[in-house]
Parts: C-alpha cells; structure tokens; sequence
C-alpha cells in the first residue's frame, strides 16, 4: 500500500479507532498514543485484511491495544496489593482460604463458584470443578487460551476475596 | 448494577450503551473484561462497530495524528531495514575473522586424502587474503558506522 492510500485509511478511520481508544482507557493522552499504535500495526499486516472488512479489522486492533494497556495497568496494581495482602498472610498465622477449608470445606467454596458471573462462571466451573485443562475450556469456550488463563487467574482472586470476607 | 455479559458469554446491549456514551460507572477492570471479549469475539465486534455508525458518537482527536503516525511506520520500517543488515554484516564479519584464523581450515596431519593435500597452499594463500579482505573490511565498516548518525533512529515512544 502506498503512502499516500494509507494517508486516505488514516483520515477515513482515525475517529473511529481514536474513539474506541478513548472510550476504552479513558484517558486522552493514551487514546492518542494507541490509536497511532494501531495505525502502525495496521501498515504492517494490511495485506491480510480485505477492504470489506477493514472496519471491523482496525476496530479489532483497536480493541486489542486497549486491552493490552489496560491489563498491564491492572497487573501492575494487582500486583501491589497482592504484595500488601500478603504481609496481612504473614502477620496472621493462617490464610484466610486454610482458616475457611477447616472449618467449612470444599462445598463452601462451590457455591462460590456458583455465584460468580460471565466472564468467569463458565470458565471456573469448568476449571475448578470439572477439573478440565486450559486447552479443553479453550476449545470448549472458543477463548484464546491466554485469555482463559487470565481469566481463571482473576476468577481465584476473586474466590479468595469472598473467602476473605466470609472469614 | 448492570449486567455486561450474557450467560452465553457474549456482550450486552447495556456493555455496550454504557460503552459508547462513556458510563462512567464502568470501573477499568470491566472495561479490561470488555476489551479482552472483543479482542476474539467477531460477532461483538461487528455490534461494537455498527454501535459506532452514528458520527455524532464518534470523538476527533484535537489534532491529526496522521503526520506522526507516517512518521513512526517510517521510522519502524528503518529500524527493522537498519537491524536485518546489520546482523548479516556482523555474521559475515564473523564468518570472514573465523575464515581467516583457521578455524574453518582441516586438520590434514590426520587426514590422507591426496586431494585435500593439492588445496594446502592455496588455503594458505586465501587466508593471507583474506587477512587483508578483513582489514579493509573493518575498516569499512568503522567508516560507515563513524558517519551514520544514530539520533534520528531510537525512538523512546515506541512501546513495542
């Protein structure tokens, strides 16, 4: 593709790929920053996208971007108060989740899973307590499997903070 | 509270009415839960984007971003030209030092084939040569290194 048609793309769906930035991360500065990143990864795969579909193709790395910036903020913040909840482990003398197995056992803790919602239900239910693999609840569920992964993470994150709370 | 995903997994009409007129209840987690959906999901991409026909929902960055993001392919495209050649100058560099010390030259004390013994002198001879290829070629390369000037060719925004 030449410059100057990629110039053409660029005016035709700047608005489009700055919006879906923006009402995604919320911040100006950083809806900025990804759309150009899209426009740049856009310019090297744009051979294997057709024109029909262009839309939903730059929408698609768009989104992806977003979910790229987002998830390394939420690490990063998950990150810090694992490492403070884990002082909180160390001044107590049990976890929470070792107090709540003693005293309530594993029925407890299934309708836990019970209870949470989409996007974790499914995947917990088929992880926890049918005991599948990540390929198995990746082919199931048709999710990638690093989103399958992610998702399992968050979801024994959450169960954790139930327990916590219960206890 | 509203419910973003179906029990099939698939996105909301609200997730995406919250979405689009920027809800400002959705925390970044949902919007992170959101994003990770779309990101495989072609049916909720294709509801996403026709959630987005109407101008009037679309924001205009105050400035075009189109200069700079010419610029940055540019730039990508230089850096991937800049490095793909230089990785094959050094191999060959190494390729041509290793050449002409020997490494490449066979023991032909334990060998007895008559015609690796014709090729003694002329391996001699070739790393002689190849001694003054080196020379020449590095200093080549310092003189080609010496006058690039590599400001214009790091670029500290880049996050990939």
């Amino acid at each position: 593709m030449t410059t100057e048609k990629f110039k053409t793309l660029i005016c035709q769906y700047e608005k489009l790929v700055f919006t879906i930035c923006y009402q995604m991360v919320r911040d100006y500065q950083e809806a900025e920053n990804l759309t150009q990143e899209t426009f740049v990864s856009a310019f090297t795969h744009i051979d294997s996208c057709r024109e029909d579909t262009m839309k939903a193709w730059l929408a698609r790395i768009a989104t992806n971007k977003a979910k790229d910036h987002l998830k390394s903020a939420y690490n990063r913040k998950v990150a810090l108060s694992q490492d403070m909840s884990e002082m909180d482990v160390i001044r107590q003398e049990n976890s929470p989740e070792q107090l709540y197995m003693g005293e309530e056992g594993a029925q407890r803790i299934k309708e836990k899973i019970l209870t949470l919602k989409e996007p974790y239900s499914k995947v917990s239910i088929m992880f926890f307590l049918e005991e599948k693999s990540i390929d198995a609840i990746s082919a199931a569920l048709g999710r990638p499997k690093k989103t399958v992964q992610t998702q399992i993470y968050r979801a024994r994150s959450m169960l954790q903070q139930m327990i916590k709370e219960d206890t | 509270m509203k419910e973003l995903f179906y029990a099939d997994g698939h996105l909301t009409d609200d997730a995406f009415l919250a979405l689009v007129h920027n809800d400002e209840n959705l925390t970044e987690l949902e919007r992170l839960e959101i994003s990770e959906h779309l990101s495989f999901c072609d049916e909720c991409i294709i509801r996403y984007t026709a959630c987005l026909e109407d101008d009037s929902l679309l924001i205009a960055p105050m400035l075009s971003s189109q200069e700079t993001i010419i610029k940055r392919i540019k730039e990508r495209v230089r850096r991937v030209f800049v490095n793909k050649y230089a990785t094959m100058i050094v191999a060959a560099s190494f390729a041509i030092i290793f050449w002409s010390i020997g490494i490449f030259n066979i023991d032909l004390e334990n060998g007895s084939g008559k015609t690796l013994n014709s090729f003694v002198g002329s391996t001699y001879s070739i790393s002689e040569k190849a001694n003054d290829f080196t020379t020449k070629f590095s200093n080549a390369i310092k003189d080609i290194f010496g006058s690039i000037d590599l400001r214009g060719v790091s670029n500290t925004n880049e996050k990939e």
